[in-house]
């Protein structure tokens, strides 16, 4: 999996993908940062956090979007299935190698709590609460992006579906309860991805939250790997 | 070393490899003929693992893909058709990375490096190089591991001439030391390289030996082309007369007074000093004589051609 992982971190940073990636997410949440807190005088920084989310359901397909497709399109997935290394091998390594690119644009956000320390008190407890929600739900958001990426040899498809997905994923939670059906609601709220983050927003770790991401990652990777497992055979 | 039986491929009704089976020796260079979608690739794709088959089976020195699947890949280097190249990578970078995905040593890069000569461009990014490089950046990759088979499909397609002569010295010093099996419609370079020939058309193995029987095969050992100055008819009741000579055809009006002769010979036997003879002492003069050589490119048509016509 370690020589996946590198080979994904030195294409993230020898293309654009990865700086973009980070650039933009950095200059959003700055830009709120200094609207919500530092203009409006304001000590949480709930309300960047809060937003970020959406930022993440259009940013993360950049990330994702390649990762199986291109692969398969400039056929580098001869080279890699006709190695001595498993499918399960490759996923994970594409995953996590994604998911640190995802990492290091979390972490350079903590400038914005630091740099509230220094004038108001923060609460460290909420602050890795929030920094565990944003973790998990990238990892999720992750796992969707690379099970779309699989489907398709166009990655320019593969993002726009993945953006179509989680937007309409986040989306249901503003249609949850309207139907009056509670097995639709309850069926909506497998799927509202975003929704459940805000949980950890408020400073709350809910294991069934935790155990919820914990699930879509795993689902979506399995599904990755049974994908590629079936298009040899077929 | 490679032991392929009943292979079929099929994708929904349509049946890509027909029950194919043969085997690659340890030490040879085998040749794998065929036009553009007879199913050389596939069998290759299947061979690396890359696709599975419908049906039979792939062994490599006994170890069967289904068995052990991490061995099995250890002894194969593969160039597909396309080089499965990462362009955003540098040369040394890519060749790390092959080695870290088959669990070799990084130790061996530079050996490779001078083995496929591309020293002089390992620190240049993969999409700066031209064709011809790449490819050999290809075969490189397949280097990693020190397998004891490569398999190369298609290797010098889409080259100028200058470099398909480069990536050929290269596959011929390559042969020296590893089992090669090579996949071409290119016939001329199969014929320049390897020891034995497979020719694959519509998914069957239509046929199977060394590029000089195969020759033999479709009547070539006993064939002439000649050009003989003098009378036409004169040279005709010449060659009827002579009997070693069991047909032949004129073509036609060759050089001023010659006439352009195919002469076959009984099966066996040496006609020349006969002819040339026979020829003098009627006053006609022999301009030229020479065996006709059946190229791969005749074989190949008259095997296909035959094939076709039987399934037909």
């Amino acid at each position: 999996m370690k020589p996946i992982i590198k080979k994904e971190l030195l294409i993230y940073f020898h293309t654009p993908i990865a700086w973009v990636f980070i650039a933009v997410t950095m200059c959003v949440s700055a830009i709120m940062f200094t609207m919500f807190n530092l203009a409006g005088h304001n000590s949480s920084v709930s309300m960047i956090f809060s937003l970020l989310p959406w930022i993440f359901v259009v940013m993360i397909p950049l990330l994702t979007m390649r990762l199986i497709s291109e692969e398969r399109g400039t056929k580098t997935d001869q080279l890699l299935l006709t190695s001595p290394i498993s499918v399960s091998s490759i996923v994970w390594g594409k995953f996590f190698a994604a998911l640190t690119v995802f990492a290091v644009s979390i972490v350079l956000m903590l400038i914005y709590p630091v740099i509230l320390s220094f004038h108001t008190d923060v609460y460290e407890g909420v602050v890795f609460t929030n920094y565990l929600g944003f973790f998990l739900l990238g990892s999720a958001l992750i796992s969707v992006g690379i099970f779309v990426s699989s489907l398709t040899e166009n990655q320019f498809t593969a993002g726009i579906i993945t953006i179509a997905l989680l937007l309409a994923a986040s989306l249901l939670g503003f249609v949850k309860g309207s139907t009056g059906y509670a097995i639709i609601d309850n069926l909506m709220s497998v799927f509202m991805v975003v929704k459940r983050f805000e949980s950890f927003l408020i400073g709350i770790i809910d294991v069934s939250n935790v155990v919820y991401y914990i699930s879509i990652v795993v689902i979506f990777i399995l599904l990755t790997i049974f994908r590629i497992e079936r298009r040899k055979i077929k | 070393m490679i032991e392929i039986k009943n292979l079929t491929k099929k994708y929904g009704n349509k049946t890509v490899l027909d029950n194919i089976s043969f085997t690659v020796n340890s030490g040879e260079i085998l040749g794998f003929l065929g036009p553009n979608g007879a199913g050389k690739s596939t069998t290759m794709n299947i061979i690396t693992g890359y696709i599975a088959s419908t049906s039979g089976s792939v062994s490599i020195d006994g170890i069967d893909i289904m068995d052990d699947a991490k061995a099995y890949k250890k002894k194969i280097g593969y160039l597909p058709e396309i080089p499965p190249l990462y362009l955003d990578m540098t040369v040394r970078e890519y060749l790390e990375f092959v080695c870290g995905i088959k669990d070799a040593d990084t130790s061996c890069i530079e050996k490779i490096l001078e083995e496929v000569r591309i020293l002089d461009v390992k620190d240049r990014l993969i999409k700066n190089l031209s064709k011809g490089y790449r490819q050999r950046v290809g075969i490189a990759q397949a280097l990693v591991g020190d397998p004891e088979l490569l398999i190369l499909d298609e290797p010098t397609v889409g080259l100028d001439p200058m470099q398909i002569i480069d990536i050929r010295n290269v596959i011929s010093e390559l042969g020296k030391k590893k089992t090669l099996f090579i996949s071409s419609h290119i016939l001329s370079e199969i014929n320049a390289v390897c020891d034995r020939v497979l020719i694959i058309n519509k998914g069957k193995i239509i046929a199977e030996d060394t590029p000089e029987n195969l020759a033999s095969l479709v009547s070539g050992k006993n064939k002439y082309l000649a050009s003989i100055e003098g009378d036409k008819e004169k040279i005709n009741s010449c060659l009827s007369s002579l009997s070693g000579i069991e047909k032949f055809e004129c073509k036609g009006e060759g050089e001023k007074g010659s006439y352009d002769y195919i002469i076959y010979a009984k099966n066996g036997m040496d006609i020349r000093r006969e002819l040339f003879k026979a020829v003098a002492s009627l006053d006609m003069v022999m301009l030229s004589f020479k065996s006709y050589d059946v190229s791969l490119e005749d074989i190949f048509i008259t095997l296909t051609n035959e094939k076709g016509g039987e399934e037909q």
